[in-house]
């Protein structure tokens, strides 16, 4: 099956630059050398703390920033450094959902403008009666009434406001959505109402996700495959569902550890982690983990491991990779 | 020994368009060494409620405008601000949402636990010196001597927040009060730190109230929970009970609503509607509008609290049953 997405060597670094003169003094690599499949249909979650690159990796994936090296690839196209009119174009199958609902609609907008918008950019040739009932239908499959077409965004709350954002998302029905922590500004019980929406939606447009969050838990819900990130690189690529599965990197084991599951019964376990995030600026040679891992030896400070295929599918990059 | 008591608390604002109370009796206690989390989404008035505990209530615009609270036995509502500021940082002490804001950034980090300290107690600042050292250490901070001279900007947000816990127990209070303390941090971090709260608070024997929305946390690290909602307690109790078997509509949908690792493939339950507003909080039982269960008078009457040894609960439905059962 080929894949819908194709990541290839995909580097992201930014220039730091001091003194007087303005000159380049170091780089922060944000993206290093990062390869995955995206598959049609199928729900990919990216989780990292801060740092790690997931933000920067969206905004590559949908060309609002160039590359430094590598390629994008989708559904067979190569995407680098295509012209305007193809990126608008390609910009009809591939859409975005930011986390601040608040900052993503022009305030001074109604819903209705906000929602037509996409078509005039885009240049859609429908007569408006038919973009009207376009955005009417649109509205109505993300759970809003039809007068909030009338709405200006300080009158919605913020699951309005983000259920807003998703109609603008699947307005041109586009293939693949990334979503950049969707929920993380909403109250919990309606981020529960989002993420059932786009589990529908997903169900009912075969949609394709790639869905970024630092929430572990509400990522291995929503996914079907997760990508580990930590500093700019992959750690670990593994099936969802990971209280059933043992993870592969000690930066995933530690990331399970930390999550305080809401269940007084649990059992927890204190994460197994020392030491603090190397700067940015500062990335160590060797492996980007070993100053804060407690199975670090000798190799991982000086060569940096390969993500390799543990099995079908699984991929770790760790010179030591769990066994159970 | 009770440490805080807070007896039907209200709570109003003035506002540019009126009046807004945006908390109604209000009812909880905590005893020294006991962790009591303080659960709810927004609105629901759990900060409200640690800014009428401090006393800074008058400061916003606001006062309690019935009800008591009283630390220690002593009524807080009738002491003067003078008397406040003595409580404040020394007995009782807030540690804020955002570490980013609670530090000056023009100012080193361990000359703000020193100022601190020199506006609790009478100390010289050699001796401050030495204690701001020493509770960095035992929170954990490697190199506290130097750590003591660095900026704001020079800290990780780990690190921000264990300084700001340490300015907030550095004068020894009795009780101590989380404000979504850990909100901004990493999830790594956050471990770190909620770890930290515990071993503190049962070292010192001091009363922890956490104030979060968070039930991961809460199911960790409380004794015992009070979950709010639009301005009231839905319910209150020991964290096992209410995890194991809530008894508010609500408790029991926001259980069901957060993913869990490890729950079934499409488990999860959204609660339909939206979280009220103080302007316009429902008649009768404010979550009504929301409730699976609600019937023709839940619309029309606020509910009683109905206290049962160490649970709280105010529905309707909860009280029918519990009078039909007794």
């Amino acid at each position: 099956m080929t894949p819908l997405v194709e990541i290839r060597h995909l580097s992201k670094f930014f220039p730091v630059t001091g003194g007087l003169m303005h000159r380049k003094t170091g780089e922060v690599k944000a993206v290093n050398e990062v390869s995955f499949d995206i598959f049609r249909g199928e729900s990919l979650g990216v989780v990292g703390e801060s740092g790690c690159g997931k933000s920067t990796l969206a905004r590559l994936i949908l060309s609002l920033i160039p590359p430094t090296s590598g390629t994008i690839t989708f559904d067979g196209q190569n995407i680098n450094g295509i012209g305007k009119k193809q990126l608008r174009l390609l910009r009809r199958k591939m859409q975005m959902v930011f986390q601040d609902p608040h900052s993503s609609l022009d305030p001074r907008n109604s819903i209705y403008r906000s929602l037509e918008e996409v078509f005039k950019i885009q240049k859609v040739p429908l007569p408006q009666e038919k973009i009207n009932d376009r955005i009417s239908e649109l509205l109505g499959m993300v759970g809003l009434k039809p007068e909030h077409c009338r709405s200006y965004p300080h009158q919605l709350s913020g699951g309005q406001k983000q259920r807003a954002v998703i109609a603008r998302a699947l307005a041109l029905t586009p293939e693949f959505i990334i979503l950049d922590e969707p929920t993380a500004a909403l109250d919990v019980s309606v981020q529960a109402q989002i993420v059932l929406l786009l589990q529908e939606l997903g169900d009912q447009f075969n949609m394709t996700y790639l869905f970024i969050s630092h929430d572990l838990a509400l990522v291995d819900y929503f996914c079907q495959r997760i990508i580990v990130m930590y500093l700019g690189k992959i750690v670990e690529i593994t099936p969802a569902n990971l209280s059933q599965k043992q993870p592969r990197h000690p930066y995933t084991k530690v990331l399970m550890e930390s999550v305080f599951i809401a269940d007084p019964l649990a059992k927890t376990q204190a994460p197994q982690i020392k030491g603090e995030v190397p700067s940015l600026f500062n990335i160590p040679e060797g492996c980007s983990f070993e100053n804060r891992c407690v199975y670090s030896k000798d190799i991982c400070r000086k060569k940096s491991p390969e993500l390799v295929e543990a099995q079908p599918g699984e991929f770790v990059a760790c010179h030591f990779p769990l066994t159970y | 020994m009770t440490l805080l008591k807070v007896e039907n608390l209200n709570v109003s604002f003035k506002t540019r368009d009126g009046v807004v109370e945006p908390l109604s009796n209000i009812s909880f206690e905590i005893d020294a060494g006991e962790i009591l989390g303080l659960v709810g989404e927004t609105g629901s008035g759990k900060s409200v409620t640690a800014q009428a505990i401090m006393g800074l209530l008058p400061f916003l615009d606001g006062k309690v405008s019935a009800g008591r609270i009283f630390f220690n036995d002593q009524d807080l509502l009738a002491i003067s601000e003078k008397e406040y500021q003595q409580l404040r940082g020394n007995q009782i002490s807030l540690i804020s949402q955002n570490p980013m804001t609670s530090l000056d950034p023009v100012y080193k980090v361990g000359d703000q636990i020193v100022e601190g300290l020199k506006l609790h107690m009478t100390i010289t600042k050699a001796d401050a010196r030495t204690r701001a050292v020493d509770v960095m250490t035992s929170l954990g901070i490697p190199n506290a001597d130097k750590v003591f001279n660095q900026y704001p900007h020079q800290l990780s947000g780990g690190l921000k927040q264990r300084i700001v816990i340490a300015m907030g127990l550095c004068a020894d209070p009795k009780l101590l009060i989380a404000d979504e303390p850990t909100t901004a941090l990493d999830v790594t971090v956050q471990a770190q730190i909620i770890e930290l709260f515990k071993q503190t608070t049962r070292e010192r024997n001091i009363g922890l109230i956490m104030i979060t929305h968070d039930l991961g946390i809460i199911s960790h690290l409380c004794d015992r929970v009070v979950v709010m909602y639009a301005g009231n307690v839905v319910e209150a109790g020991r964290v096992e009970s209410i995890f194991a078997e809530p008894k508010h509509p609500y408790t029991e949908a926001l259980l069901k609503c957060i993913p869990k690792l490890g729950m079934a493939d499409r488990s999860l339950h959204a609660i339909p509607g939206n979280v009220p507003s103080v302007r316009t909080y429902p008649h009768g039982c404010r979550y009504h509008p929301r409730c699976p269960k609600a019937k023709a008078y839940c619309m029309e009457n606020t509910p009683e609290i109905i206290q049962v040894k160490n649970t709280q609960v105010k529905c309707h439905q909860f009280t029918a049953q519990w009078r039909t059962a007794s």
